[in-house]
């Protein structure tokens, strides 16, 4: 068989060659392009002749997208059987049925040819559900009874960070990437600033400070994970936040003021019109947010890139709504997988050399009551 | 003998190692290394179910899994090494196509049936078996709250007050309604003429509405719908029926992902709010036969209706998100019936 000419390559592309050739069947093919690589690096390195570049000489950097292999016809069925099992048991059964549907989606995503796993026990969520639940029928009826005394509830702010902190923990230490598992090292009192005392201050600074907090946040929970025992690291500025909702609280309000506008003609044109800015604010907050989040996180010297639209996602966002509200909610699964391979299609990360030196760590039990508790209150943290 | 191919990996290391696997009968489990099979010299603690066609996962007692994309080989596998029969009653319910497409019809029909009549019936239900002493102490609070939020202290002149209690105090004994339910006046001012019940049997009637009747067979009439909201226990059936809604959207939008927030709390709030105006036409009903037992016309609740509208700046074009049904079909209703 015919090789290609390999020394008229490119560094770059030789090293692609590398990762895709098949070695076991074509060794003489692979030895060929090592030498070639070995060839071009000492060229390089001759040019430039600093000690350190010597070091790195075999270091190089790979552009791996993150890719998503699932499908709606597929995830569908999944998804009606999970449905359908959950009403007959009364809703006992959607603990088991998370853990399908996330099984689903992180084993059908992929990252360098390995899939992710989800390994969380549905009889601890079933746990935690319960006692959401049970929270949450309490905190309806007070709401809806005893109004004047919804504020014991102002007791649950100081317990939130430590929720927040639980649910991350769970969340994280049931993720698993190859064999080593992700894990989150946040304690209450980091969460403290982020969750219970900056908010505080939110009506005394007209809620400019919001953009701060989410940045805070976001701090918290990537510079507190880690994979293995490596930390992620997170460098990103407020005024970044700032920018994007500044931009999108722009859209908010032109979309009111075309909102006043059509609304003297046509009521419902109106509240369409303010329904759509509505979802192209959020959608375009989503977008912005995760862009500056990913592209400032750095595990050891690989980094990451997100390049999501805020346009691209409100198209998805509307479609969605649509689709899902027109079928009486059996488009959901479409949606879902419609989400997950956008998400992916943006996101890349610049892996420098291998991923393949990183170590589990020891892992005590943990409930899944933080993360229920959260899913119920919808304060979803989402990367 | 079963060949898969896969990433083979170290107990808790990264390093991947890309390979074929060889599953011999005999339980011997084999690597490819080096074009060389070689023993992988453990055996298997568990493998993951099948979803779908995502991932699989062979855990082995040293801690090494076998990372492979090849489900049907590894479903022979499994078959072999005691699995979980749960799993696999799962997904042969998922690749049955009729039975896919039977549970879709059934789901639809729970679903819709559930939200128009399962749930409903069951919040009545409920709140009937609900104690009546933990009935009547809901909402306490609320009228303070009121206070301190919209209301002032009623102008209305004492006469006319007595006079409006007395007739209240007729109504509930002819009605025979076993709860202390007790009238209040208040100065509704920028909230207006309305009247409101408490599931306390607290029923507020606002100074603006006493002045727009025209007489008191139409307040009458007013007051009649709220006692119907109390007797029937409209606030608890609501909270019950909401929460179940809540619950059900849950189970439908699924545990992935954080853009199906949005698109779930717009169908709770839609249903919600027809629940709202289902337990407003029942009030309604209550009150036309209340005043047809006392020979009082109808008109004068159409009227009194017509008039609410009227003090109120309103819009039909959003029936469909308001708390009421709409005037003109509520007055329909008084005349049909």
């Amino acid at each position: 068989m015919d090789n290609p000419n390999y020394q008229n390559y490119s560094l770059e592309e030789l090293y692609d060659a590398l990762e895709h050739v098949n070695e076991e069947e074509y060794p003489e093919r692979t030895e060929i392009i090592r030498r070639c690589i070995t060839e071009k690096e000492r060229g390089r390195d001759a040019s430039k002749g600093t000690s350190q570049e010597q070091n790195n000489a075999y270091v190089m950097t790979k552009a791996r997208t993150f890719e998503f292999h699932g499908n709606w016809q597929e995830y569908f069925k999944i998804w009606i059987v999970n449905v359908g099992l959950s009403i007959i048991t009364l809703g006992i059964y959607s603990a088991w049925a998370k853990v399908r549907s996330k099984k689903y989606f992180y084993g059908n995503t992929l990252l360098d040819g390995s899939a992710f796993e989800y390994l969380a026990k549905p009889v601890a969520i079933l746990k935690g559900r319960i006692i959401a639940v049970i929270f949450l029928i309490g905190y309806l009826s007070v709401d809806y009874f005893y109004p004047l005394y919804s504020w014991i509830f102002v007791v649950a702010l100081p317990a939130l960070p430590l929720l927040i902190t639980r649910s991350l923990k769970f969340r994280l230490r049931n993720t698993m990437y190859r064999n080593v598992r992700f894990n989150y090292h946040g304690k209450y009192a980091d969460a403290l600033m982020a969750w219970t005392a900056l908010p505080v201050l939110l009506p005394f600074t007209l809620f400019l400070l919001y953009p701060y907090i989410v940045l805070k946040r976001k701090m918290l929970f990537i510079n507190f994970s880690s994979f293995g025992a490596t930390r992620f690291k997170l460098n990103a500025i407020s005024g970044d936040f700032y920018s994007v909702y500044f931009r999108a609280g722009g859209i908010y309000f032109l979309s009111a003021i075309i909102s006043g506008f059509l609304s003297s003609a046509f009521v419902w044109l109106g509240v369409v019109a303010i329904a759509f800015g509505y979802l192209y604010m959020t959608a375009s907050i989503h977008a912005g947010i995760n862009n500056i989040v990913i592209n400032g996180t750095t595990l050891d010297s690989h980094r990451f890139e997100s390049n999501m639209y805020g346009d691209e996602l409100f198209g998805i966002y509307v479609m969605n709504l649509i689709a899902i509200v027109s079928t009486l909610g059996l488009a959901t699964p479409w949606a879902m997988v419609r989400v997950a391979k956008y998400r992916a299609s943006c996101t890349k990360m610049y892996v420098h050399g291998d991923l393949s030196h990183y170590i589990d760590q020891a892992l005590d039990d943990d409930q899944a009551f933080g993360e229920e508790i959260g899913e119920v209150f919808d304060m979803e943290i989402a990367l | 003998m079963i060949q898969i191919n896969g990433n083979y990996f170290v107990k808790g290391t990264s390093q991947k190692q890309q390979s074929s696997f060889f599953f011999y009968p005999s339980g011997d489990i084999f690597i490819d290394i080096d074009n060389a099979q070689r023993p992988i010299g453990s055996t298997i603690d568990n493998i993951s179910p099948r979803v779908g066609s995502s991932a699989r996962y062979i855990r082995f007692a040293n801690g090494a899994k076998i990372e492979s994309f090849d489900n049907d080989a590894i479903d022979q596998i499994a078959s072999r090494f005691s699995s979980n029969p749960g799993h696999e009653i799962l997904y042969l319910l998922e690749s049955k196509m009729k039975l896919i497409i039977i549970m879709s019809i059934l789901v639809i029909g729970i679903v819709v049936s559930g939200i128009t009549h399962g749930i409903p019936f069951l919040a009545n239900k409920a709140a009937v078996a609900i104690p009546k002493s933990i009935n009547n102490s809901l909402g306490r609070g609320t009228l303070e709250l009121l206070d301190k939020l919209y209301f002032e202290t009623s102008n209305l002149k004492q006469e006319q007050r007595e006079l409006l209690l007395n007739e209240f105090k007729n109504m509930s004994e002819e009605l025979q309604v076993e709860q202390t339910l007790i009238l209040h006046f208040r100065n509704g001012s920028s909230m207006g003429a309305n009247a409101f019940s408490l599931p306390s049997g607290d029923i507020i009637v606002t100074d603006q509405l006493v002045e727009l009747a025209d007489n008191n067979q139409q307040i009458i009439s007013v007051l009649a719908h709220e006692i119907g909201h109390v007797v029937e226990r409209h606030s608890l059936r609501q909270v019950l029926q909401s929460m179940s809604i809540v619950v059900l959207v849950s189970i439908m939008s699924g545990d992935v992902g954080t853009a199906s927030s949005l698109t779930a709390s717009l169908p709770t709030l839609l249903i919600q709010a027809n629940y709202s105006r289902s337990f407003e036409t029942e009030a309604d009903q209550f009150a036309i036969e209340y005043l047809r037992k006392k020979n009082i016309p109808e008109k004068a609740f159409s009227t009194m209706l017509l008039k609410l509208e009227n003090s109120h700046s309103s819009d039909d074009t959003l029936s469909f998100l308001s708390s009421h049904p709409m005037t003109k079909q509520r007055i329909k209703n008084t005349e049909s019936n």
